[in-house]
């Protein structure tokens, strides 16, 4: 109990330590973004289209004081093309623009497919009074800008437009932008902003119902007082918030999304392994101190990423996070190796399908970069991911513990009828068994006194009429007292073929009655134990019964048929028939019970001439 | 006609004194001992040479049927006559499979008895007849039925099968239902060893039946 307190200590720590990055800007001079600097076309007549301007750009790759034609010098204007190719992760992103207070800003997104260009922004008529304090951008450190022409920036203060831009991942977006004011260069910064996303109504849709499924699991486990997927509930979202932070963060490059997705993995198999740590008593397994070494070890990579990056190259950190994972399949393994539990190892089962689900996605991003593409393109696509996934964690949870439930039931339900079955059988077994004991009493008392009575009898010195009724009497009271035993037990039952048995019952009986009945059987088969022969014995003789006295038949045929699975017995005879629904008096109820406690099923064909009883008995399976 | 040493075996002394009685009429039976049980016979075999013995059934330390089985394997000369309360066909069938020269009923009548010893002791066998309670006559003739074991219902499908009738047809024609049909076509099936109901016509017109 106390290590088991300290595992999950452990585990907390490891994920609480896992946190506190701050979001990452990735500017103009990072590698995944590449904008061609600007060189400003003059425009002084202030009455050029975009169009127009597009296709000066584009046929005298505008060089710096290009000018177009114009005749009023005061009221100069500048166009720039700025061309973007978004190689970023996100398919949103700002762009930053710093210029001097103009009186108008107009900025242009060029639409590929239509050679048109759409105004993105505008501002227009600022009046703003220029002042020649200091620059202020220079100041800032942040936002790393390219250097303004003395000329026109160090006498004014320049104001900072925000554009929002759109361009797809792997998207070439080209932009005009026209200033009222001439500059040469144009500051300009490209921010990738996480806030601007946009609402959009599916995703948030569905956000809103993966919350409130999340939601409603989460009652219910609270609820069903499960403390053990609570703490798996709890470590889940506690993992989410960490790797909630770590996608934001693009600091190891081309290995963060491997690192994000192996977080994930990570994140999904510990939690899904704290539920078994709690549950299976681990002890004493020295497997669980090595892979808890080895989850040390891989955590105390993750105290600060940020110092991480200075101190060891990613490769280490996927190094130590394939080791742990490796750890954690191999731990799986020999859980299901050593065959725990069946029970947990079932519950082993749906957590290793549930951990398979994250590689594969995460796999999916790897080598298959249409779907890295659209992965990306959804914003926020991690933490959304995330989500995604413990719902369907917590589903299966659900769908297993509902399961188990059922099962619970279905074995309580099943136990009742094992515990029925076999008082039924106790009572079979003693009813027999008394009946056997008292058909050997007949047999070996009364009968041999009969035997004696008879000798003396014979021996007897008498009238010769008066001794012969006397004996008479005697051999009618035999022939009685051997149908009663005969009826009680058939003698030698337990060493003789069933089929023999019956033989000798159909024989006795067409002596004996006036019907004739006919015994057949086809193949033979040492299928049924000598306490359910008896039953099928007992049915046999519920019906001949009934045919003897209700049926008014002349001829009866029994037939036993040994099948591949099933015994067939078939009865038939000749007789009037009856409406077995209303026939309660004819033993039927007792034939149907006991052929349905051997698993079996009677089919009663009655006609006007005659009845047909069709029984048939599966084979008990061994 | 030559001696018969005879030993009664049977745990139930009143009908072993009765029978001793009974027999003692007889010139030609002479009874060397009285036995009420399988071991008691099998000590008294070691040391006694008899011809016959009467041999009961239900007895305490080894019964009738196991010790008739030993003495069979280790006196193979001496006949036995099942003498028994219980008279039914399959245990006289496993007596007389067992080696038993005669089965009879304890209330059997002292001519019987005397009869079927005399014809023991003259190396016949003395079963009692008729056990099938079935007049022979009642048999149909015909050897095809018998040879498959077929049963009279199942010779009037097998010919209206031959006429073409379908299953429903022959329920309604033999007032039966459709399930017992098909029981009936499956346990024909069964028997002459036909896999498909085509194999099954197949069948007949080839037995021309």
């Amino acid at each position: 109990m106390c290590l088991k307190i300290i595992y999950t200590i452990a585990f907390l720590l490891t994920l609480n330590l896992s946190k506190g990055q701050n979001a990452l800007i990735l500017d103009i001079d990072s590698k995944h973004e590449s904008v061609r600097l600007p060189f400003p076309l003059l425009d002084y007549s202030n009455a050029f289209s975009p169009a127009e301007v597009y296709k000066k750009f584009t046929t005298s790759k505008g060089s710096f004081g290009d000018s177009l034609a114009s005749n009023d010098k005061t009221r100069k204007s500048c166009w720039f093309l700025i061309e973007v190719y978004n190689l970023s992760e996100t398919a949103l992103w700002a762009m930053n623009i710093e210029i001097p207070r103009t009186n108008s800003l107009i900025v242009y997104k060029r639409d590929d497919s239509l050679n048109v260009f759409i105004e993105l922004e505008k501002v227009l008529d600022k009046n703003v009074e220029i002042d020649n304090s200091n620059d202020k951008f220079a100041t800032s450190d942040s936002i790393p800008t390219i250097q303004i022409d003395p000329e026109f920036s160090l006498d004014r203060e320049p104001d900072s437009y925000s554009i929002d831009v759109k361009a797809e991942r792997y998207e070439k977006t080209e932009i005009l932008v026209k200033i009222d004011y001439p500059i040469s260069f144009l500051p300009l910064s490209v921010v990738f902003e996480r806030q601007m996303e946009k609402p959009s109504i599916p995703y948030d849709f569905l956000k809103a119902i993966l919350i409130g499924w999340l939601i409603a699991l989460i009652l219910f486990f609270v609820t069903s007082k499960d403390m053990t997927y609570l703490i798996t509930i709890a470590l889940f979202i506690i993992e989410s918030y960490w790797i909630y932070i770590n996608s934001s963060l693009h600091l190891l490059d081309q290995f963060s999304s491997i690192i994000i997705w192996l977080n994930m993995l990570r994140s999904a198999v510990w939690s899904s392994f704290i539920p078994l740590i709690l549950n299976v008593n681990f002890r004493n397994s020295r497997y669980l101190k090595y892979w808890c070494f080895i989850a040390l070890l891989s955590f105390l990579t993750l105290i600060s990423p940020n110092s991480l990056e200075v101190l060891t190259p990613p490769s280490v950190i996927i190094l130590f996070f394939i080791g742990l994972d490796v750890a954690t399949v191999y731990l799986l393994i020999l859980m299901i190796r050593k065959k725990i539990k069946l029970d947990k190892a079932s519950i082993a089962y749906y957590y290793l399908c549930f951990a398979l689900i994250i590689p594969f996605f995460g796999s999916l991003t790897l080598f298959w970069p249409k779907f890295r593409q659209f992965a990306f393109s959804i914003p926020d696509f991690n933490n959304w991911f995330h989500l995604c996934s413990l719902s369907i964690y917590l589903t299966i949870v659900l769908v297993r513990y509902i399961g188990f439930f059922k099962d619970q039931r279905k074995r309580k339900l099943e136990a009742k009828i094992n515990q029925q079955r076999e008082l039924s059988e106790e009572v079979i077994n003693a009813l027999e068994t008394e009946r056997e004991r008292i058909a050997k009493d007949l047999h070996d008392h009364l009968g041999n006194d009969l035997a004696v009575l008879k000798i003396k009898l014979q021996k007897l010195d008498v009238q010769r009429m008066e001794k012969r009724d006397a004996i008479a009497l005697v051999n009618k009271a035999a022939v009685d007292l051997r149908n009663i035993s005969h009826n009680l037990m058939p003698p030698d039952f337990h060493n003789t073929k069933l089929t023999t048995v019956l033989d000798s019952f159909f024989s006795s009986l067409t002596q004996a009655g006036n019907i004739n009945f006919k015994f057949f059987s086809e193949g033979n088969g040492n299928h049924f134990s000598k306490t359910t022969e008896l039953i099928i014995y007992r049915v046999l003789m519920e019906i001949t019964n009934n045919v003897i006295r209700h049926s008014g038949a002349t001829e009866a045929v029994v037939q036993l048929l040994y099948y591949d699975e099933q015994l067939e017995i078939m009865i038939e005879d000749d007789g009037k028939g009856f409406n077995f629904k209303n026939s309660k008096g004819f033993g039927l109820k007792s034939i149907q019970s006991r052929v349905k406690f051997m698993y079996g099923k009677v089919n009663i064909d009655s006609g006007q001439m005659g009845t047909t009883i069709i029984i048939e008995i599966p084979y008990p399976t061994p | 006609m030559s001696h018969v040493k005879i030993i009664i075996a049977d745990d139930h002394q009143l009908f072993s004194d009765g029978l001793c009685l009974l027999l003692r009429g007889e010139e030609f039976i002479s009874i060397v001992d009285i036995v009420s049980s399988g071991k008691e016979l099998l000590d008294v075999l070691d040391k006694t040479t008899v011809d016959l013995i009467l041999l009961d059934i239900n007895m305490p330390r080894l019964d009738g049927l196991e010790t008739l089985k030993k003495i069979k394997t280790y006196y193979s000369g001496i006949n036995v006559i099942i003498l028994s309360t219980y008279f039914i066909k399959h245990l006289i069938e496993k007596a007389r499979s067992l080696g038993a020269s005669g089965y009879l009923s304890k209330t059997t009548d002292k001519d019987g008895l005397i009869a079927c010893i005399r014809k023991v002791s003259t190396n016949q066998t003395c079963f009692p007849d008729n056990l099938d309670g079935i007049d022979p006559n009642l048999f149909e003739d015909d050897l095809f039925i018998r040879k498959y074991n077929l049963t009279k219902r199942e010779t009037e499908i097998l010919s209206l099968l031959k006429k073409g009738h379908t299953n429903s047809s022959i329920a309604t024609n033999l007032y039966l239902s459709i399930y017992t049909v098909e029981t009936h076509r499956k346990n024909l099936m069964k028997k002459l060893k036909v896999n498909s109901p085509a194999a099954l016509i197949k069948f007949i017109v080839e037995n021309d039946l």
